[in-house]
C-alpha cells in the first residue's frame, strides 16, 4: 500500500509538473477544431484511414508541403499508395510533443530522428511541426517543415 | 476588437492590421497574457536578429534556455558570439519589414509559435525557387524565452558542397 501511495503522489507530482507548462485554455470551437485536426493527423495519417478524408478535409484542401500535390483528392491519391489501413486507437503511433491550438490554427510539434551526418552511426533528434486551418468543420489548409526532395538518381538529368 | 484595451502598442497593433493579416486574425483568440508573449516574440525578433541588437539577448532569452536546434547548444552565451560579428542597425526599427514578418504567429498558454514562408532553390531545377515553410517556438517563463525549438537538421560537416 505505502508503494502504491507513493506511486500515486509521484504520478501527482509528474502532472503538476506538467500543469506548470500551459497550453492554454481551450474554447469550445477549439476543442472541435484540434479534434478535427487530430483526425487527420492520426487516424488518417498515422492509422492509414484516408476514407475519413472526405469527412474531415475540404474539397479545395491547400497543401504547403513542396512534395504532396494541393487538394483533397490529391492527397488521397498519394497518401493512398502508403496507407496501410489498422484499427484506430485512441492513443497515436508517434505522439507529438506538443499540441497548441489557437481559433482555427492547430499546430503540432513533432519529434524526429535522423541519422548524424557527421557519424552515420549515430542519430540524433530534431524536430518538425504541422500546422492545420480548421473552418466550418473542415481542414483548409497544411504547412510543415518539408523541403523539397532532391531528384531521384533516376530521374536526374545533368 | 476586443483587444485594443489591452497594452497594445498602437504602432503594433497597425502593422498587425497592415501587413500581416494572419497575425491579426489569431489575435482575437488571445488572452492579454498571450498577446504579451507574442509581442515579446515579434520584439526579440526586430531589436535582436532583424537589427543585430547583442544587448536585448538577456532580456528575452534565459541565460538557461534549452535549445533543441540540434546545431546549437543550451544557453544564450552562444547566441551573444553569433551577435559580436554584426553591426546594430541604428535606430531599432520601430516595425518589422514587410518582406520579414512571420507567415502566422500566435501564442497560446505559455507558448507562441511563428512560422515562416521561405524560398530555395528547386534541387530538380535549381533556375527554379519554390517556397517551404519553417518554424520557430519558444516558451515562456518569468518573463522570458526558456525553451526554444525550431525545423533545422544537423549541419553536413563544411565543405560537403551544400549551397
Amino acid at each position: 500500500m505505502n508503494k502504491f501511495m507513493s506511486t500515486m503522489a509521484l504520478a501527482a507530482l509528474g502532472s503538476l509538473t506538467l500543469a506548470a507548462q500551459s497550453t492554454g485554455t481551450l474554447t469550445p470551437q477549439e476543442k472541435k477544431n484540434q479534434d478535427i485536426a487530430i483526425v487527420e493527423m492520426k487516424d488518417i495519417l498515422q492509422y492509414g484511414h484516408l476514407e475519413l478524408a472526405d469527412k474531415v478535409m475540404a474539397p479545395g484542401y491547400i497543401q504547403h508541403n513542396p512534395n504532396v500535390p494541393t487538394g483533397r483528392d490529391p492527397f488521397k491519391e498519394f497518401f493512398g499508395r502508403f496507407a496501410k489501413p489498422t484499427p484506430i486507437q485512441d492513443e497515436w503511433k508517434k505522439k507529438p510533443v506538443l499540441i497548441l491550438t489557437s481559433g482555427d490554427i492547430v499546430f503540432f510539434l513533432v519529434e524526429n530522428e535522423g541519422k548524424d551526418p557527421l557519424d552515420p552511426s549515430k542519430t540524433y533528434k530534431y524536430n518538425w511541426f504541422d500546422m492545420l486551418r480548421v473552418d466550418n468543420g473542415m481542414i483548409q489548409e497544411h504547412w510543415d517543415t518539408a523541403k523539397k526532395n532532391p531528384p531521384r538518381p533516376a530521374g536526374d538529368k545533368k | 476588437m476586443r483587444f485594443l484595451k489591452f497594452n497594445m502598442l498602437a504602432g503594433t497593433l497597425a502593422l498587425l492590421a497592415t501587413t500581416s493579416l494572419p497575425i491579426a486574425a489569431q489575435s482575437k483568440n488571445m488572452t492579454p497574457e498571450e498577446q504579451k508573449n507574442l509581442k515579446m516574440a515579434l520584439d526579440w525578433w526586430r531589436e535582436g536578429f532583424i537589427a543585430g541588437h547583442a544587448e536585448v539577448i538577456d532580456k528575452y532569452l534565459a541565460a538557461d534556455m534549452i535549445q533543441h536546434n540540434p546545431n546549437m547548444g543550451n544557453g544564450n552565451e552562444q547566441i551573444k558570439q553569433f551577435f559580436k560579428n554584426r553591426t546594430p542597425m541604428n535606430p531599432i526599427p520601430a516595425v518589422i519589414p514587410a518582406d520579414r514578418m512571420p507567415a502566422m504567429a500566435f501564442a497560446k498558454g505559455d507558448y507562441v509559435v511563428l512560422v515562416w514562408e521561405r524560398e530555395a532553390k528547386d534541387p530538380a531545377e535549381p533556375s527554379k525557387m519554390y517556397k517551404y515553410d519553417d518554424f520557430d517556438l519558444f516558451r515562456v517563463a518569468n518573463g522570458k524565452f526558456v525553451e526554444h525549438w525550431d525545423g533545422a537538421m544537423k549541419n553536413p560537416p563544411r565543405g560537403g558542397g551544400k549551397e
